[in-house]
């Protein structure tokens, strides 16, 4: 009689889809949904967020991964860049001042490739222009008036002197180092004896015209560098002379074409002063002719390359940038180095562009995740982001890794907006310890992961099946097979009234039923095929739950699935592996005796226990006090403990569970062990809504139709989980056949009854329940513990008048 | 080839060289020679005696050409310096000989540039004095006008001797001062071969001159030379006055 007012008939195990609501035949005939089902809070952000120009207002857009949120974001994104201006290019340039320091120039969109093409054109012509100039009868016939005055102005001062030195009877003679100074007679030099015979006053003579004509000789060699500097100085301006002429007339064409570019305008007047300064590099090599492969030279002048770092010839409209490995590298941008002769060298043509760069001037998507757990990235971002320029410097000179020489790229405005995509504990994790976070990412879009299971949402799910498969080229759904897919969409949300919204899921279910329906050639996908893909999807991941429930079949695993026994229970958990849930029966026990520790979770005292449970067990026995023990102490000493439980047990589903074994184990009542209960109580003893309720009455399905049904087995859930019940059929048509039941409770009494078959009895205005309520037997026992504490109350007050001690714990 | 293992040859070139005028480019000039003749190269360094006998004097000092810093200097240090300096003409000789396949000599003797003998034996095709002060490096980048002497005496060899001179300023503009003989321009040696060569490019001009005017020219402050093809038909006493007034290689062909 009790168990029959609380047993739930079959419809209320599964929430079926209706059919008769849908008016095609297959999704090939419905229109396929454009907007995301269910995300309007959003939707409604992200256009927000992408509308507002203001500082900070990036968007972080926060769910769980697989709600379709990049490809949201990508679709809002797209639909309104399509309408906006198109970014600039970017391209670093050589700094003719400070190699070390290149500058950025910002040009329309196109002019930056056109301008590198300019360039290397520009180069290549003056590797052909120059060298023909310097060859010009023109040019020659000048250098060789310089050169033949400084020949002639150097080989006259040695030719005076050393006249005049012959004249005065001194010969100058070149020696292998230099010259050297002797005196002469006849034009023959004099030999040391001959010179030894020479009056005082003769070699006095001859010492001081040799010191005359030394000093002299000195005074022509020390003018020589400054001949020579003059003749450089001479030919440097004839060079520049012909040069200016040159480049200029090339560069003229040019300078016309960017006149509209001030900053084009002041790097093309540095190219031409630096290729008039730098003729030389423009000529042939040593021993050639002519510069040979001439495209083959120009490409070594870097300095007159254009680096174009963003190049939006091909965008459409603003710029969308998905990153999706957003190293600090990639996001801020890097300078690469070259290894020549043993050491690591760089330039401005080795400038790489990270995705800001890229997006610079519309939108970058970056996956909040990947982000945090790249080192710096986050760091990066944010600093470009609050200095809204991007400055390229390298982790090596930033973390003093590395001593070689860098650039230091001048830095680049940036106009960004950005798009975080990550779970909601990255956001409020960084909302809680990033002060920063919360002004730079200040719009929050929060995907939902369910939506209700109304009329109107099942023909919009049913549109957003269409989508899918239209998108991918699969094969429409007939009208069963998209009711199904609505009532496993209920199931993944565990809510026999929502529907899920994780499109990642849908989209792998339709992928293996268009699989399935592939292999049998049908035209569409049935209600077979997706159920197909179900089981199949259940199966590949079963392995474990399988074990498990072999275990307990085997008798390794003590589960009792029939009979009555006092202080245990059959309670329920969910185990996870993956993202795979399934639910195993356990055996709960307790004991009760005299004393004063109370309940014991032997759990907790093991450090298996998590928090919550340790809170339930709490719960349980203030329940316990309050109701049995309320103007007196309850002299107790229980303990609670999950039977062959070697890992962590956490979660408060088990509580009322508890509660029933500890009430059971204190007035000796019998519990069915036929019945599995789940749920968690509070103080008051209520029924509490717990979670994976299909899990978990299905893992004591399993073990019971394994060891062959009753017609008495079953599971007590709480009564607010109903809504949450999308059972397998096979515990439907056992309950239809009256194999199996499903109860529901709101209060622990309930499942009292329920399990000792036994009524809870109304307590009289004494305070005392009915002799056959179970109730009555728990008050009996707590009494009898009362009693007995009395007793040894006396008993202690008596040793102590005899010097005994007394114990501090149990009697 | 080396000197060591050289074959007989009947015909030679002879290149002399002293302290004052050595130069890669003369020793590379008189390899080329040699070569174009078929003829083994005698190189000959000439250990000045006026050094030496200089370098005993008291009053005598050294000059450096680089620093203009005078230097004390004695003979053995001038030794010292002069057989250093033939250590580097002969392997500069070494060099340049490997790479054209030559046979050649060296050797070092004592004497005066000035008072060697002109007159050439038989066997001999070239006589090549290295006469340059501070020889000029080839501009490698620019084209310059090389100015070259040419006396011309009927020497049968003076085609070659200009051929590979002109072969080494093949990349420059050539002036040749083409001094004939007698005073009728047109009837030199090398008339035919510097009319073709006028014919192929604009790159060599010739200034035809009567042999009275070598005087004149040689006088010029301005007319300086890259290099000399003299005829040594010309008498000694006039050879010994060209020589002395130029400072540049010069060929003396037979």
């Amino acid at each position: 009689m009790i168990k029959r007012d609380k047993r739930l008939q079959p419809e209320a195990l599964y929430h079926s889809c209706d059919l008769s609501q849908f008016d095609f035949t297959s999704t090939a005939e419905i229109e396929p949904l454009a907007q995301p089902l269910g995300q309007q809070r959003a939707l409604e952000a992200i256009e927000f967020g992408v509308d507002i120009d203001r500082y900070g207002f990036n968007l972080f857009v926060l769910g769980p991964s697989g709600l379709g949120k990049h490809e949201l974001v990508k679709q809002v994104l797209e639909q309104r860049a399509a309408g906006e201006q198109v970014g600039s290019d970017w391209c670093y340039v050589n700094n003719f001042d400070n190699p070390q320091k290149p500058r950025v120039l910002q040009l329309p969109v196109g002019m930056g490739s056109q301008l590198r093409k300019d360039m290397q054109s520009l180069v290549e012509d003056l590797l052909l222009s120059l060298p023909a100039s310097f060859q010009s009868e023109e040019y020659h016939n000048r250098r060789q008036e310089i050169e033949d005055e400084l020949t002639e102005r150097q080989e006259q001062a040695f030719k005076k002197l050393n006249d005049d030195a012959e004249g005065q009877g001194i010969a100058i003679m070149r020696t292998p180092r230099g010259y050297t100074l002797g005196p002469t007679v006849d034009g023959k030099l004099l030999e040391p004896g001959e010179y030894k015979k020479l009056s005082q006053a003769d070699r006095e003579r001859i010492e001081k015209l040799i010191d005359d004509i030394q000093l002299e000789l000195q005074a022509i060699i020390r003018d020589l560098p400054l001949l020579q500097r003059e003749h450089h100085q001479r030919l440097k301006e004839l060079n520049r002379e012909f040069t200016q002429h040159t480049v200029e007339q090339l560069m003229a064409a040019m300078e016309n074409t960017y006149r509209e570019q001030a900053e084009v305008m002041t790097y093309l007047a540095e190219v031409r002063n630096f290729a008039i300064e730098n003729v030389e590099a423009f000529l042939p090599q040593d021993g050639q002719h002519e510069i040979d492969n001439v495209s083959k030279r120009a490409a070594e002048f870097h300095e007159f390359s254009i680096n174009v770092i963003v190049d939006n010839t091909e965008t459409e409209g603003a710029p969308i940038v998905f990153e999706d490995n957003p190293t600090y590298q990639n996001l801020i941008g890097r300078t690469e180095y070259l290894a020549q002769m043993g050491t690591l060298v760089t330039n401005f043509t080795l400038i790489k562009s990270g995705a800001l760069h890229r997006a610079n001037g519309g939108y970058l998507i970056l996956d909040a995740r990947k982000v945090l757990t790249h080192a710096f990235s986050w760091e990066g971002l944010k600093r470009v982001l609050k200095a809204r320029q991007i400055k390229i410097q390298s982790l090596e000179q930033m973390l003093s890794l590395a001593s070689s020489v860098s650039l230091e790229p001048e830095s680049i405005p940036l106009d960004v907006k950005v798009v975080l995509t990550g779970e909601p504990i990255l956001y409020y994790l960084l909302k809680a310890y990033d002060p920063e976070f919360s002004q730079l990412f200040k719009v929050e879009a929060d995907f939902s992961h369910h939506t209700a299971r109304s009329a109107d949402n099942s023909q919009l799910y049913a549109r957003m099946i269409a989508a899918i498969q239209q998108r991918e080229g699969s094969r429409p759904l007939d009208k069963a097979g998209v009711g199904r897919v609505i009532e496993q969409a209920s199931r993944v949300a565990d809510d026999s009234e929502k529907l899920s919204l994780h499109i990642e899921s849908l989209r792998d279910l339709l992928s293996e039923a268009e699989y399935w329906a592939g292999k049998e050639d049908s035209a569409v996908i049935s209600l077979q095929h997706v159920n197909k893909a179900i089981d199949k999807q259940l199966y590949r991941q079963d392995k474990y739950r399988e074990l498990l429930q072999e275990q307990v079949v085997r008798g390794i695993k003590l589960i009792d699935t029939e009979g009555a026994k006092v202080a245990q229970v059959n309670g329920l958990s969910v185990l996870q592996i993956g993202d795979y849930m399934f639910g195993q029966p356990s055996r709960i026990t307790a004991t009760a005796r005299l004393g004063r520790s109370g309940v014991i979770d032997i759990e907790r005292e093991a450090k298996l226990g998590g928090h919550i449970h340790s809170k339930g067990v709490m719960i349980l026995s203030s329940y316990l006090a309050s109701h049995f023990a309320a103007n007196q102490p309850l002299p107790l000493s229980a303990s609670l403990v999950f039977e062959q439980s070697y890992g962590m047990v956490d979660g408060d589903s088990a509580s009322a569970a508890e509660l029933c074994v500890l009430l059971s184990a204190l007035g000796e009542i019998p519990l069915d062990q036929s019945i599995a209960v789940t749920g968690s109580i509070n103080q008051l003893g209520e029924i509490q809504a717990i979670g994976g309720v299909n899990e978990k009455i299905e893992g004591f399905f399993d073990i019971c139709q394994m060891r062959g049904l009753s017609g008495e087995q079953g599971v007590i859930i709480p009564a607010t989980n109903q809504v949450h019940l999308m059972l397998r059929e096979d515990i439907r048509q056992a309950v239809v056949d009256g194999q199996f039941s499903v109860y529901v409770a709101e209060h622990v009494e309930d499942v009292m009854e329920i399990l000792s078959g036994q009524p809870r009895g109304e307590m009289d205005a004494d305070g005392n329940y009915p002799e056959d309520s179970f109730n009555y037997r728990v008050q009996q026992r707590v009494s009898e513990l009362q009693q007995l504490l009395k007793q040894f109350a006396h008993s202690d007050k008596d040793n102590a008048g005899t010097g005994d001690n007394a114990d501090d714990g149990d009697p | 080839m080396n000197e060591d293992n050289h074959q007989p040859q009947q015909r030679s070139v002879i290149l002399r060289i002293d302290a004052g005028s050595f130069s890669v480019t003369t020793i590379e000039l008189a390899v080329q020679m040699a070569a174009s003749v078929h003829s083994r190269l005698h190189a000959m360094f000439i250990e000045d005696e006026d050094l030496l006998h200089a370098a005993g004097l008291p009053c005598t000092r050294e000059i450096s050409f680089s620093t203009a810093r005078e230097r004390p200097t004695d003979v053995e240090q001038m030794q010292r310096s002069l057989r250093s300096m033939a250590e580097k003409i002969k392997k500069s000789l070494e060099q340049a000989s490997e790479r054209s396949q030559i046979a050649w000599s060296f050797d070092v003797i004592r004497g005066r540039m000035r008072d060697l003998e002109l007159t050439p034996e038989l066997d001999v095709v070239f006589t090549i004095f290295d006469q340059a002060i501070s020889p000029k490096a080839p501009s490698k980048r620019y084209r310059r006008t090389r100015r070259i002497l040419l006396v011309d005496n009927q020497s049968p060899h003076l085609t070659h001797a200009l051929q590979v001179v002109l072969q080494n300023f093949a990349r420059d503009l050539v002036e040749v001062l083409h001094i004939n003989p007698g005073d009728q321009p047109g009837a030199g040696a090398t008339d035919d071969l510097l009319r073709q060569i006028q014919q192929l490019g604009g790159w060599v001009s010739v200034i035809d001159l009567a042999h009275d005017q070598l005087a004149a020219v040689l006088a010029e402050s301005d007319k300086t030379f890259d290099c000399a093809i003299i005829s040594c038909h010309e008498d000694t006493d006039s050879l010994r006055n060209i020589l002395k007034q130029l400072q540049c290689p010069v060929i003396l062909v037979s």
